[in-house]
């Protein structure tokens, strides 16, 4: 009998913007000054309750008329949502004012699309933070000649709440590893939310 | 049911699978556990590294050797694991490695 707990997948609180190039900014606002490739920006919400992204703006071909802008998310924060508008400002060198964007689902990381998801635990090991961020959280896994591990995004994390967020995850694969017949649903600290999960190889 | 060791971690544990484990050594300051289940290379096993905030001594691998022991012996034990040599460390974090046999 497989031992497993399960996972609420929400995407209720918002999603962290996906960490690429990210097409479709309006330049109206803003005033391209020279090539170059900003430090990373504040990714700045107008309108929703996004927050924590950074991106970097590289400029080439300034004033030959050839002129391209880009865009790419480094850091993709928490709570962003399709609808939202953004906006980064110039840092005075390679570009003045502002680039503005409204998020669509692209500009999203993608969410699983059940509600929810079970975590088999036959294999687990031990769980541990993907980063100090508790952007994800991952539950190590061995079998013979394998090393993989499930991986469960989150929203809401933070390095304030990441020891919280871990020992949440630990007590629920510890319930369903000891407590066979049974599927224990994962209680994660009061904001935060898993949008994904994923076994990683 | 799996064979868990818990390890203080802030104001909780952190639990270590422990089935399969069959040798615990020192491994610079940390412990290393090597488990019975073939790595990814030819005369490799799976092993966990486990880093805690104080240094790990040979007599502190040793304890959680035995310590691996009972609890395979004792299917769905959780027991507590303190470094004999420094009560209050905590576990920093724990990596799996595959490993030549040892």
């Amino acid at each position: 009998m497989a031992n497993q707990f399960i996972v609420n997948l929400s995407t209720e609180d918002g999603l962290p913007m996906k960490e690429a190039a990210l097409a479709g900014w309006d330049e109206s606002g803003a005033t391209i000054d020279a090539d170059g490739t900003t430090a990373a920006l504040d990714v700045v919400s107008s309108t929703g309750s996004g927050s924590g992204a950074k991106a970097t703006v590289t400029v080439t071909g300034q004033g030959t008329g050839a002129e391209a802008v880009t865009v790419t998310i480094t850091v993709g924060g928490d709570g962003y949502a399709a609808g939202d508008e953004v906006s980064l400002t110039g840092d005075g060198v390679v570009f003045t004012g502002d680039l503005t964007l409204t998020l669509d689902a692209a500009a999203l990381v993608t969410p699983d699309s059940e509600a929810q998801a079970l975590v088999p635990v036959d294999y687990a090991l031990f769980v541990q933070l993907a980063t100090s961020s508790a952007d994800a959280v991952d539950m190590r896994q061995i079998q013979p000649d394998k090393n993989t591990y499930w991986r469960l995004s989150l929203n809401g994390g933070t390095t304030d709440n990441a020891e919280a967020i871990l020992i949440a995850v630990n007590i629920a694969m510890k319930q369903a590893m000891q407590a066979p017949h049974r599927n224990p649903v994962l209680v994660l600290p009061e904001g935060v939310t898993c949008y994904d999960v994923e076994l990683m190889a | 049911m799996a064979s868990l060791i818990e390890m203080k971690y802030g104001t909780g544990t952190l639990s270590l699978n422990v089935d399969g484990v069959f040798r615990v050594e020192k491994s610079g300051n940390n412990a290393i556990c090597y488990y019975n289940t073939p790595g990814d290379g030819a005369g490799e096993v799976w092993a966990v590294t486990i880093d805690m905030s104080e240094d790990v001594t040979d007599d502190d691998a040793a304890a959680l050797e035995l310590l691996a022991k009972r609890a395979q012996q004792a299917p769905g034990s959780k027991t507590l694991f303190e470094l004999p040599s420094a009560l209050d460390a905590t576990v920093d974090s724990m990596a799996v490695s595959s490993e030549t046999y040892p």
